[in-house]
């Protein structure tokens, strides 16, 4: 049976953190920013899975594991931080946070 | 046949300072429902100071655990004991300062001290997943930190020190991915023997995965461009939360920097020239931004970012120059920043306003504390008798030996700009001014403790800097910075 090659996941993982990437710089709402951001970080699951299977080695599979879980972490914190502000203001708008000027 | 089952090395000793500071943040944790935040406070300064203690009797011991992914050489105990330092500094400050602060919860000092767990797991990392794994804990913590004064302020400083770190910290697991893949290793010692003589099958991979990392730690410590965060979140956050920020966090993501790209990509092309530019652009970012600022807490945080610039020129040096100044000048920059934010937190009415103007005639009705600003003004600035002058001299020495030549005169010219605004504020308290006192009044002590510790360290140290230097000069334990 013929196997992917690794380059095709690595060349979608890339593509992946690329839209992360537009996404955090273009999104104008916390939420989308965040959310831009945890694209960025399961491209890099994939890249390291694939690459665990190119190696024939499980450390980047179990590296995978640990990122997900701090992926986890990140997201309480994350969407906490972003309801305290919201409670606050009534928007997520990431332009609405500028009084922190100078 | 079966293959005999491989028991893990687990040696308990090399864990032991982690371990103190994680059990010193579970029993805040839990004994936040049972006591007062004063005695939880003092319960963590007395696991960091039992912490320290674990790590002198670990000193030039060289163990490792966990199969070398956890190592306690001298190198993670100087940079541990220095983290410790300047945790114990800001919970000093902590002790009086955050009733006035609305911080006064047990919570703040539980997630302090998990910080202080994350910072020092980066230290002693061997391997890029277990510095990945201290980068997390300290960075989501100091979120939660930077968040946790109830004020429109704090939580602003929060959002945008998360949205910024979350990306820092995803573009640096990127990088993690493509080394792993261009090396089929995690552990320092393994990246650097596959990339020793540049026998890796991908070259062009590997210089990917080292940029990205570069620049998801250019985030963590503020490397121009992208320390934009910044001057937000040092001067939107609370002054002690500021101080832990650019004191303990700065430390920890320069011992990750110095062991990834010091230690396992040493061999590693590119990153080197890259990391020039961007110290280049810190320094000119930093200088220029703190030359027109009002507000004192802003003005520290772009002093903070062109310090940064200062530091990672160490970073550049050989190893076994490079490594023991950095070392020297993480500690001064700690003792300097640390007094200079207890100064600015014993005195202040409000967190959000300390402008220049405040400190004019400040010497007619503080005496002590302004004395005390000035030394350490005059330390960042890099005056002679103290201590900041012998942190950048090493500086740029290891990186003028290493051959950057014109990056060190840029980086000396940035340092002379920086005596205008290091200058300026010092001049102003000075004056003669018949204003009435508008500092806070109260109780104040621990504060002041922690301002007597900056300005004596910084004027000990400055006249008799082998007092630090000489631990850490030997230079056979900066050349396996990765392990061995």
């Amino acid at each position: 049976m013929e196997s992917v090659p690794t380059s095709y996941y690595i060349a979608l993982s890339g593509i992946l953190f690329a839209l992360g990437m537009i996404g955090v710089l273009t999104r104008r709402t916390a939420i989308m920013v965040f959310l831009s951001v945890e694209l960025m970080l399961n491209a890099a699951n994939l890249s390291l899975v694939a690459f665990a299977r190119a190696w024939g080695d499980l450390v980047g599979q179990t590296a995978v594991f640990i990122v997900m879980t701090l992926a986890a972490a990140e997201v309480a914190i994350g969407l906490a931080i972003i309801v305290a502000i919201f409670r606050k203001r009534e928007t997520t708008n990431v332009d609405d946070l500028a009084s922190l000027k100078g | 046949m079966n293959t005999p089952l491989i028991l893990p090395d687990v040696a308990l000793a090399p864990l032991l300072p982690i371990a103190i500071t994680l059990l010193g943040a579970i029993a805040a944790t839990l004994l936040g429902f049972f006591l007062p935040r004063r005695a939880i406070t003092l319960i963590s300064m007395v696991s960091l100071v039992l912490s320290g203690v674990s790590m002198v009797t670990l000193w030039n011991g060289g163990l490792t655990s966990f199969g070398g992914s956890l190592q306690a050489d001298n190198v993670a105990l100087s940079i541990g004991l220095i983290i410790l330092l300047g945790s114990l500094m800001t919970l000093l400050v902590t002790y009086d300062s955050a009733a006035r602060a609305k911080l006064a919860f047990p919570e703040f000092d539980a997630m302090l001290m998990y910080a202080v767990t994350g910072t020092l797991l980066i230290a002693f990392s061997g391997d890029l997943v277990t510095m990945l794994i201290g980068l997390e804990v300290m960075s989501l913590s100091g979120y939660v930190i930077a968040t946790l004064q109830d004020s429109r302020r704090a939580e602003e400083a929060g959002m945008k020190y998360f949205l910024l770190g979350a990306v820092g910290s995803a573009i640096l697991i990127y990088g993690i991915a493509l080394v792993y893949g261009a090396t089929g290793t995690l552990s320092y010692v393994g990246i650097r023997d596959a990339t020793a003589g540049l026998q890796v099958q991908n070259v062009g991979l590997l210089v990917v995965g080292a940029l990205l990392l570069l620049c998801g730690f250019g985030f963590k410590v503020a490397l121009a461009p992208f320390h934009q965060w910044t001057p937000d979140v040092y001067g939107g956050a609370p002054t002690s939360v500021g101080l832990f920020l650019s004191t303990v966090v700065k430390v920890a993501a320069f011992a990750g920097m110095l062991r990834v790209f010091g230690g396992a990509m040493q061999n590693v092309p590119a990153w080197a020239g890259v990391l020039q530019v961007l110290i280049v652009a810190t320094i000119v970012v930093g200088n220029l931004g703190a030359l027109f600022q009002t507000n004192f807490k802003r003005l520290m945080a772009y002093s903070a970012v062109a310090h940064t610039g200062f530091l990672a020129l160490a970073l550049l040096g050989n190893p076994a120059t490079g490594g023991p100044a950095l070392t020297y000048y993480l500690l001064v920059y700690t003792l300097m920043t640390a007094g200079t934010l207890a100064v600015v937190s014993a005195l202040q009415r409000t967190e959000a306003a300390f402008t220049l103007d405040d400190m004019r005639g400040l010497f007619y009705r503080h005496p002590a504390y302004a004395v005390a600003l000035a030394v350490c003004l005059g330390s960042l600035a890099g005056l002679p008798p103290f201590a900041g002058f012998m942190g950048k001299y090493l500086a740029f020495q290891a990186a003028f030996q290493a051959g950057y030549v014109g990056l060190t005169i840029i980086a000396a010219m940035g340092s002379v700009a920086a005596l205008i605004y290091y200058l300026r504020p010092a001049m102003l308290m000075f004056m003669p001014d018949r204003t009435p006192a508008r500092e806070y009044p109260g109780e104040r002590t621990p504060t002041t403790a922690a301002v007597v510790i900056g300005v004596v360290g910084v004027t000990v140290l400055g006249i008799l800097p082998n007092l630090a230097y000489g631990l850490v000069a030997n230079p056979a334990i900066w050349t396996v910075l990765a392990g061995r």
